[in-house]
């Protein structure tokens, strides 16, 4: 007992080799546990369920928050009531973030979160209280103070950290897909020194993010899927049909902006034919990105969310 | 530029401080029990060898108490009363006869003679009655006691003619008190 209490001591005050991300769709709830390892992180192991009905549409309930608990129970036994190091991504379009350029920045943290707040409610419609906001500084860029926003829907950001800590279940983080993807790739894009975009689908929906030449988040969009039988097969053709329109209207709102290199981050199964649909467009091949983590089955790939837990997890 | 932003609180952040502060207080919480378990031990200790300790001097205490040639009380007290009876009487404090025989032998001019002396040298006192066969010799004998250093007070307390027609005396009853 003694030796058993000793080693629980020791684990606490260490930190956790075991990493675990969770995606949380519209459609389906993913989990990612991976181990950390030099020079490259393994998967364990990739379980998916189908998410509650109704999950994500319409206004959440409490119920929605016991449904979710059930889900993680079976989903991530291994880290429930634990010290683990739990990431969890919320789809893009359950809120929206921007990068505005300010003349001048709010010195005070207050004024910069009332902002934001202010900005963010105006571009969604919504009230300042069904929004959950945060900011960072971009610093500047061509004389203008670049402030990235994000909000994402209260209400369902209530249900999540409540099903979360129901089912025993401590995030260290709580975020967009979108920050995940885009902090996973940081070193290759700030080594390529050029702007660039992605086009990352998950299985639930899809977002376009591009950054300036110091791999700056400057514009993101995203979007619903349409999970429809009759739509899914011209869908990879309509997003990036608005793929390419968002980033010609991003580059044609000023003359200093530019994109250079073209980016798709997704599953496998969908990674042919959103890549040969893109190519078509492109005058050069796009990029596709990967998480850098042995999966020796694979299983990561095969589902969007699955994917973007994997992402997760790496944070 | 990553994004560091947290739609949750970074609770993870907290947790090796917290482990931390739990390692602390548990040593301190350790080493205060070591430190009472063995101040407990050394207390056990002391109180058997107390306890023995107690036993004996009860034994010896018991084993005094029985003493056969002890006097009581009341026999103590008695004794007491008779060594202050014998004190009293054998420290007088005051000075010896002959001395002041002596002394009075000088003083007494040659016609004169003591008739009696009565001394008490617990007080310091001497009465005596002293004869002539003219006052003169005693009113001189009167003179030397008061020039005397021997005396603080000489007091004349009677005068008295005796004898008859052929021979006629004074005699003077005259009372001393010694210098302490």
């Amino acid at each position: 007992m003694l030796r058993s209490s000793i080693n629980r001591l020791s684990s606490w005050s260490a930190v956790p080799d075991q990493s675990v991300g969770i995606a949380i769709g519209r459609s389906e709830i993913a989990a990612v546990g991976i181990s950390a390892g030099s020079p490259q992180s393994r998967v364990r192991w990739v379980r998916r369920l189908p998410a509650p009905a109704g999950w994500f549409s319409g206004d959440p309930s409490p119920e929605h928050a016991q449904l979710l608990r059930d889900v993680l129970v079976q989903l991530v036994p291994e880290v429930r009531n634990q010290f683990a190091c739990v990431h969890v991504a919320l789809p893009d379009p359950l809120g929206t973030a921007a990068v505005f350029e300010l003349d001048d920045l709010p010195k005070s943290a207050a004024t910069r979160r009332q902002l934001a707040r202010w900005r963010i409610a105006k571009e969604l419609g919504f009230a300042d209280g069904d929004i959950d906001v945060r900011y960072q500084d971009l610093g500047s860029a061509g004389g203008k103070h670049l402030l990235f926003s994000q909000a994402v829907h209260a209400g369902w950001l209530v249900s999540v950290k409540s099903g979360l800590m129901q089912a025993g279940v401590t995030a260290w983080s709580i975020n967009q897909a979108v920050c995940f993807r885009f902090n996973e790739y940081q070193d290759p894009l700030a080594a390529d020194r050029a702007p660039g975009a992605l086009l990352a689908l998950d299985s639930d929906a899809w977002t376009v993010a591009i950054w300036d030449a110091a791999a700056r988040l400057r514009f993101i969009r995203s979007r619903w899927r349409r999970l429809d039988k009759e739509s899914s097969a011209a869908e990879p053709e309509r997003i990036v049909d608005e793929f390419e329109r968002a980033v010609l209207a991003y580059v044609h709102g000023d003359p200093a902006r530019a994109v250079e290199r073209v980016y798709i981050g997704m599953a496998e199964s969908e990674r042919d034919v959103v890549a040969a649909a893109l190519n078509r467009r492109l005058h050069q091949p796009c990029i596709p990105l990967a998480p850098d983590v042995t999966d020796e089955n694979g299983a990561s790939s095969r589902s969007g969310t699955a994917e973007l837990a994997l992402i997760a997890a790496c944070a | 530029m990553k994004i560091e932003t947290n739609f949750t609180a970074p609770v993870h952040a907290l947790a090796a401080r917290i482990a931390l502060a739990i390692w602390i207080v548990a040593l301190v919480l350790a080493g205060g029990i070591i430190a009472l378990w063995l101040d407990g031990s050394a207390t056990r200790t002391q109180i058997g060898e107390s306890t023995e300790r107690l036993a004996q001097l009860e034994v010896r205490r018991a084993a005094l108490g029985k003493q056969p040639d002890t006097p009581s009380a009341v026999e103590i007290a008695a004794l007491r009363g008779r060594v202050a009876t014998v004190n009293a009487l054998s420290v007088t404090g005051g000075r010896r006869l002959v001395p002041l025989l002596a002394l009075f032998e000088e003083l007494l001019p040659a016609d004169a003679w003591l008739v009696t002396l009565s001394h008490k040298a617990r007080d310091g006192e001497v009465i005596l009655v002293a004869e002539a066969a003219q006052a003169e010799q005693l009113t001189q004998f009167l003179l030397n006691l008061e020039k005397s250093t021997r005396f603080s007070e000489v007091l004349l307390s009677r005068q008295t003619p005796i004898g008859t027609e052929g021979r006629r005396a004074v005699q003077f009853e005259l009372r001393l008190k010694e210098r302490r």
